[in-house]
């Protein structure tokens, strides 16, 4: 009988790590399949280009293990080099690192990004470490986040000549649309909006967008997540406890901002990297806790991090510096939780929930603190961006581009002004900057519509073109003076201007005619009704003051009121309801008024 | 699932429809040439030889006391007393003396000890299972009857016929042939301490065993027959206990009233007490896939693990692990030469599996499922860096050896081994501390 020894237990459960990473890869492999496809839809040099970069990524990973191997090889204790080797990559497992890396990655990034970005994971964040099982970060997350810092500019949404494919503006993607409001205004990620950027909350979610590689699939990307916690691939406590404090605190956030609670949500989770970095990188085993308390709660961290950065830091996109964080803290946590994990249960509970309590709390805080302020007769009623590229004003100087932010009050008149460029090199005086500032706070959208172009003479800088007047174009700084123009325009080239009159009498009784006449602005992409303003006529003196309080109530009527609907009222009880006549005590011939003005300024609209 | 808390169980493969498709074996007692008793117990307590080289003895005849506990051994055979010589205490896993008694074939019995009746005061019935040398079957060889000695506030007996390591069938065959005699032997032991109830535990999916004991007890309102979940290692007492009262203890279960036994041990108690028979002979299961007709079979006490094995077909052409006991919680032995003693339930002989061991991959499955609710990687980390305080604050001590860290491990690692190493250097250096 051939007896040998061996360690008890001799029963093992089949399923191995290996068993686990084909798993992932299976799941990482149906991201990127959508990836692919949605590339080639693009065109096929998009396509092949995914195809190419994980590829390279692969390759570059491959070769990375091999110099890792080759380093700690030694002949005395290894055996073969080649059996050695072998058994060194297969057990490292570098491929699912190499594979979830190049899902961050945007398409048009060149390959020698995505193959210094590989070599950098692999290498530097894994085997320097001490390879698989002791590494402390995650090495895609920070391979990204090396790429960010060290490319940054260079990883692209698109290839060149596609600037505007696939819904972006040049240069940027989506997320940074989303919460780019020119620099100086906070609360990008809070009051950014859908309708900022060209795609819809559908395409959003489907990955109809360009972004990172596989970032974008969200429904996708949590169907594969879902099938992988089923089958304990990945822990599901950290992916729910991170989605819910992300869910929590957005909820909140919406209410503090004001902002419609359920588009706030979708928007949370759809943009950017946050659902792909919770499924595939927080889950990480070797870089999470080992005790289902611990990966709670670097789910509850990672949340409140990655929302931290998106409302209140510089950067669009929070996911891969949270990630970092969180793998900062997992020995800590792990050191932290002692003793029996089936006993005094009070502990985690009580614990994880007054953390998410917290980061909620913070969260909410932060926002409502960053939040542009609400300060009395400077109410932010609307602010758009736009922004404008110059030429060079002159041989020796660079052409400059600039991005402008308007601020609108209820009656559309300019009431705050930010720009972060608008002239090359810096040849405002302060003076000269205050005068154009003044100006421009001083008007309505519709005078600054009225204003004509300053125009450039060849070549020159400073001079006015002969016959031009106006308090925007500043002789000396006539580029500039253009570029804020042209900025201003930009921003509020969606909102048009109608002029509308009605001639009834002011009231019953009235001896004197009193036109009353009103701009109407109307947002051209949604065809709504911005506001109004009332240039004269509302109200006699005596009835000014009740008509001045009952005013907004009305006002509200219009705002955001499709032309269309408008247009189709034959009276204006429609617009008013049931006992409109008799709405304001007083003044009811005003809004009676108001409502033929506005009539005559739309009239026609769409045509 | 749990959110937080260890699930402390896990559904392993069971192996045991081999060994129970054949009825029972005895062995023919021809083959027994000599048995074997160690003089030396699992907690290193020593046996005083009660016989000397050249005495007779019967089946049933003391032949040495453990002063430790006052447990004394029997003879399982009659015969000659030949020699007492060193040999590899499989119990121990050192060589000790062995009391060796030759077989004349003619298995002539000892007077029975004094009968107990059942409405007897419990200080007799303690008494009588002191006697008679009853110790735990379940593997653990506890000396029974210091469980039930003075102790007050116990309301239930439990019986445990859960058996859930895998590949043994020695409790399930015994509880279908003997259900009557647990139940008896159940009542006995409440008896002793005055619980007014009684619970048998048997695995789910057993019918036949079940409906032995349900039969056996219909008329007995203060036993319940429970079934528990067909999970590993169900059989063990927190685990058993936390199944069926919802509450966790400390180091005994007679801190929350409960008192557990094994049913063989119940089976052992009912023939001490009704007929003063004391075990001498024992039902091993002989299985595992190297074994080409598995099946239970009647030792006596002390026979040779070689003299069993050679009883079924043994496919010689692999290497394969000795394990006495299950595949979960034995030690592997270095050959077949031990003797088998009363709390030896099986012999398990698996074929030899070369795994490659590859780093930790840090995923908790071994915390998920340890049922103590410690943290073996954790352990396993402090063990590494010899941090005893850490050792001590992960309560280290806590571990049964029940396997499940490194049946669940996918790295290969042996974290079950490592538990014991952390164990003894905790243990070693908090004897030394004590200095």
């Amino acid at each position: 009988m051939k007896i040998v020894s061996g360690n008890a237990p001799f029963l093992r459960r089949p399923r191995k790590t290996g068993h686990i990473m084909r798993d992932l890869l299976i799941g990482l492999a149906v991201v990127f399949v959508a990836a692919v496809v949605y590339n080639f839809t693009l065109g096929v040099n998009y396509g092949l280009k995914t195809i190419g970069i994980m590829a390279v990524s692969i390759l570059f990973t491959l070769i990375s293990d091999l110099i890792a191997g080759s380093l700690r090889y030694s002949k005395e204790k290894d055996g073969k080099f080649e059996d050695f080797i072998v058994i060194f990559i297969k057990t490292n497992f570098s491929v699912v690192t190499a594979v979830i890396f190049a899902l961050t990655i945007p398409v048009g990034t060149p390959v020698y990004v995505v193959a210094i970005g590989s070599i950098f994971s692999t290498l530097v964040v894994k085997h320097a470490f001490g390879g698989f099982g002791s590494n402390i970060f995650n090495p895609a997350a920070l391979g990204r986040l090396f790429l960010a810092l060290a490319f940054g500019g260079q990883l692209k949404a698109y290839l060149p000549g596609g600037e505007t494919l696939g819904g972006l503006e040049a240069g940027v993607t989506v997320t940074s649309q989303f919460a780019n409001f020119g620099s100086g205004v906070s609360g990008k990620f809070i009051l950014g909006g859908i309708a900022n950027t060209n795609i819809s909350m559908f395409d959003l979610w489907l990955g109809n967008y360009s972004g990172g590689l596989g970032e974008t699939f969200t429904i996708v990307i949590l169907l594969v997540g879902v099938v992988l916690a089923a089958r304990e691939v990945i822990n599901w406590r950290t992916p729910v406890f991170l989605f819910g404090t992300v869910a929590l605190s957005s909820v909140f956030i919406a209410l503090v901002a004001q902002v419609n609670i359920l588009d706030y949500l979708l928007l949370q989770f759809g943009l950017g990297g946050l659902v792909f970095g919770a499924i595939f990188m927080f889950t990480d085993p070797v870089s999470s806790p080992t005790s289902n308390y611990g990966k709670a709660l670097i789910g509850i961290l990672g949340g409140l991090f990655n929302v931290l950065i998106r409302i209140a830091g510089s950067y669009p996109e929070g996911t891969a510096f949270s990630i970092a964080l969180v793998n900062v803290l997992s020995p800590m946590i792990d050191r932290l939780i002692e003793g029996r994990t089936d006993t005094k249960l009070w502990k985690p509970y009580t614990v994880s929930a007054v953390m998410v309590a917290l980061s909620v709390g913070l969260l909410t805080g932060v926002s409502a603190a960053i939040l542009p302020a609400r300060s009395g007769n400077d109410l932010y009623f609307a602010a758009y961006e736009g922004s404008y590229s110059s030429p060079k004003p002159h041989a020796s100087q660079e052409a400059f581009t600039s991005h402008v932010t308007v601020g609108l009050n209820d009656k559309f008149h300019i009431v705050h002004l930010e720009y972060d460029v608008i002239e090359s090199p810096d040849r405002l005086t302060d003076a000269q900057h205050e005068t154009l500032m003044n100006y421009y706070t001083s008007i309505s959208v519709a005078e600054f519509k009225a204003l004509p172009v300053p125009a450039l003479s060849d070549g020159d800088t400073g001079t006015t073109v002969p016959a031009q007047v106006g308090e925007h174009i500043l002789p000396g700084a006539i580029y500039s003076s253009r570029a804020l123009y042209e900025g201003i325009k930009d921003a509020l080239i969606d909102i048009s201007v109608h002029y509308g009159e009605d001639v009834s009498l002011p009231h019953a009784g009235a001896t004197e005619d009193m036109t009353l006449k009103v701009n109407v602005y109307v947002d051209d992409t949604t065809e709504k009704i911005k506001t109004l303003e009332i240039l004269e006529g509302a109200s006699t003196t005596n009835y000014q003051e009740t008509w001045e309080a009952a005013y907004p109530a009305i006002l509200e009527k219009y705002q955001e009121l499709d032309v269309a609907t408008f247009l189709s009222y034959t009276s204006d009880l429609d617009l008013y309801g049931e006992g409109g006549e008799t709405l304001v005590a007083g003044v009811s011939y005003s809004p009676r008024r108001l409502f033929a003005a506005v009539q005559d300024a739309l009239e026609g609209y769409g045509a | 699932m749990r959110l937080f808390s260890t699930i402390g169980r896990r559904k392993i493969p069971a192996h045991k429809k081999e060994s129970i498709a054949r009825e029972p074996l005895v062995i023919d007692i021809q083959k027994v040439k000599f048995v074997y008793f160690p003089l030396v117990a699992g907690n290193n307590a020593v046996c005083e030889p009660l016989v000397k080289v050249g005495d007779k003895v019967k089946v049933g005849t003391r032949i040495a006391f453990r002063q430790q506990f006052s447990v004394p051994l029997f003879s399982s055979v009659s015969g000659v007393v030949m020699a007492i010589e060193k040999r590899f205490n499989i119990i121990t896993g050192r060589p000790c003396d062995h009391l060796v008694i030759a077989n004349d074939f003619k298995m002539e019995r000892e007077a029975p000890l004094s009968v107990v009746a059942l409405d007897a005061p419990k200080e007799h019935i303690v008494e009588a299972i002191k006697e008679a040398g009853i110790v735990g079957l379940g593997g653990a060889g506890f000396p029974t009857w210091i469980k039930y000695n003075n102790v007050k506030g116990i309301h239930t007996v439990v019986i445990n016929a859960v058996e859930c390591e895998p590949y043994l069938t020695t409790d399930y065959t015994l509880t279908k042939k003997y259900a009557q005699k647990i139940v008896t032997g159940a009542r006995y032991l409440q008896k002793a301490v005055e619980a007014p109830n009684i619970v048998i535990a048997i695995k789910e999916h057993k019918e036949a065993a079940r409906d032995a004991l349900i039969e056996a007890s219909k008329d007995l309102p203060e036993i319940a027959i429970v079934e528990v979940p067909d999970r590993y290692p169900m059989g063990w007492e927190a685990t058993l206990i936390f199944e069926l009262f919802k509450k966790r203890y400390n180091r005994l279960p007679s801190e929350i009233g409960v008192i557990v036994n094994n049913s063989t041990t119940a089976i052992a108690v009912c023939d001490a007490l009704t007929e003063g028979h004391v075990v001498t002979e024992r039902l091993v299961t002989v299985s595992g896939n190297v074994v080409k007709n598995p099946g239970n079979i009647f030792v006596p006490v002390g026979t040779l693990a070689e003299v069993v094995l050679k009883e079924f077909e043994i496919d010689d052409s692999k290497e394969f692990n000795l394990l006495p006991g299950g595949p979960m919680t034995s030690n592997a032995a270095k050959d077949a030469n031990f003797a088998l003693q009363s709390n030896h339930g099986g012999l398990t002989l698996l074929e030899k599996v070369k795994f490659r061991t590859i780093p930790c991959l840090r995923c908790g499955a071994c915390t998920a499922n340890c049922p103590a609710g410690i943290q073996p990687v954790e352990i396993m980390r402090a063990f590494e860096a010899r941090d005893y305080v850490r050792l001590e604050k992960l309560e280290t001590m806590r571990c049964v050896d029940c396997g499940l860290c490194s049946y669940v491990c996918p790295s290969n690692i042996e974290v079950t081994d490592f538990m014991k190493k952390a164990k003894t250097i905790l243990r070693v250096n908090q004897q030394a501390g004590k200095k």
